[in-house]
């Protein structure tokens, strides 16, 4: 990355930190948002992956319909629309899970269907602020991009340290730490994944704040 | 005389089971996002939140135990685990249009005070999570009632476990990385850990 670009991500950090939900404000490591079906179902990769495509199918295209459907409401009818419109989105998205990869969806048992009302999804119902379609596309995809990073990490650990595999192929024989798919181990290990990950914005902010110092001195002595 | 002893006894019980052994929070990590949330929002008040829970489970769970027959006589019957969660969440809000109406007529001038935490308690994980599995274990009326009832106080018991530890740990002396969400997920799961020890097994989800 060249210095003008950190220069500019310096000057406008709190824009950045908006903008870049996969890493910087990323929905599950730091704005602990879709925890209860990650503490406690997300113990497979393969549990992970389903929790993702019900992410991919559901957080956008709520968003969309109830961008086009609530502009013109008032607050107290549009905390209600988008739960709600969550809830059908979902039955759709559930039954074709269900027609595509059958019984396997049903494992995860409650943690499914309560995404509907997860803050991930409809976190924005207490927000005033209207927002434009394009702009509900582009942070809708941010926030599914966010919550697959972090489900499909927190899984695949999950998966290792409590059964010794990954994807279900064996690769200790032993698991390392048994207790990591309980909804105790769940806690537990998002709180260091947490961790790391502060520790990763941290380094990078000043990582930033260094390079575009760099540049500003280099501007001024070439002034 | 012996059988009214026993059925009491028996729904003290699950509202036991529900309350401790399979705590909302520490075993199914239900309405936890909403929870933490909520104690980190200083216009919202975890008595007026945990309080409303209460209401709207128990008249969500009630609701929707009389509209699951409706939906087999409809023809839906075969659809019913997909349409569920749109079910509970139209029980959500004829809960919160019946509450909020009667509020604002008890309360007057200081409704405002309460809107914001009775809001955000109409609609979370930890009231949609119970009435589903009030539904999925196929427990009758009173069941259905004891247990959201049971699960509602477990979930206030928790919030103020939550909240005290919050309040209690010297952030000064938390390594930077481990500050604000990270302690809080270290805290709940030593507390869950509790738990499980107490039951020796994953409750069933």
């Amino acid at each position: 990355m060249k210095n003008k670009d950190y220069s500019y991500l310096y000057s406008n950090w709190e824009d950045t930190v908006r903008r870049r939900k996969v890493f910087l404000s990323n929905p599950v490591f730091v704005k602990g948002l879709a925890l209860a079906p990650l503490v406690v179902a997300a113990t497979t990769v393969h549990n992970g992956i389903l929790l993702c495509i019900a992410v991919f199918f559901l957080l956008t295209p709520t968003r969309i319909v109830t961008n086009l459907i609530t502009r013109r409401m008032s607050m107290p009818l549009k905390t209600f629309f988008y739960p709600f419109i969550s809830a059908i989105v979902f039955s759709f998205v559930y039954y074709y899970m269900y027609k595509l990869l059958g019984a396997t969806v049903l494992v995860l048992g409650v943690y499914l269907p309560i995404m509907v009302v997860d803050p991930l999804i409809v976190k924005n119902f207490e927000k005033t602020r209207k927002e434009s379609l394009l702009y509900s596309i582009i942070n809708g995809l941010r926030n599914t991009a966010g919550f697959i990073v972090a489900c499909i990490i927190i899984s695949a650990v999950r998966e290792f340290l409590g059964y010794g595999t990954l994807l279900g192929v064996k690769l200790i024989g032993f698991a390392p730490l048994p207790m990591a798919h309980n909804t105790f181990g769940g806690f537990l290990i998002i709180a260091l994944l947490s961790a790391l990950w502060a520790q990763l914005i941290k380094n990078y902010k000043y990582k930033v704040e260094v390079e575009a110092m760099h540049d500003e001195r280099y501007n001024r002595d070439a002034d | 005389m012996n059988d009214i002893i026993e059925m009491l006894i028996s729904y003290f019980g699950l509202a036991l089971v529900a309350a401790g052994t399979q705590n909302a929070v520490f075993t199914r990590a239900l309405g936890i996002s909403s929870g933490l949330r909520m104690l980190h929002d200083s216009k919202k008040s975890t008595s007026y939140f945990c309080a409303a829970l209460t209401v709207f489970q128990l008249m969500t769970v009630v609701i929707v135990y009389f509209a699951m027959p409706l939906v087999d006589i409809a023809g839906f019957g075969a659809y019913r685990r997909f349409v569920l969660p749109a079910i509970v969440v139209a029980a959500c809000t004829v809960s919160y249009i019946v509450v909020i109406v009667l509020l604002s007529i008890i309360l007057g001038n200081r409704f405002k005070d309460v809107v914001r935490s009775v809001t955000s308690a109409s609609i979370n994980s930890a009231i949609v999570g119970t009435v589903i599995l009030t539904v999925y274990q196929g427990m009758n009326l009173a069941e259905s009632v004891v247990f959201a009832l049971g699960s509602s106080i477990g979930y206030f018991l928790a919030i103020i476990l939550i909240s005290e530890g919050e309040r209690k740990i010297a952030h000064d002396r938390v390594p930077e990385a481990f500050r604000g969400l990270p302690i809080t997920l270290i805290y709940i799961s030593i507390l869950a850990l509790g738990i499980y020890g107490l039951i020796g097994h994953m409750v069933a989800f």
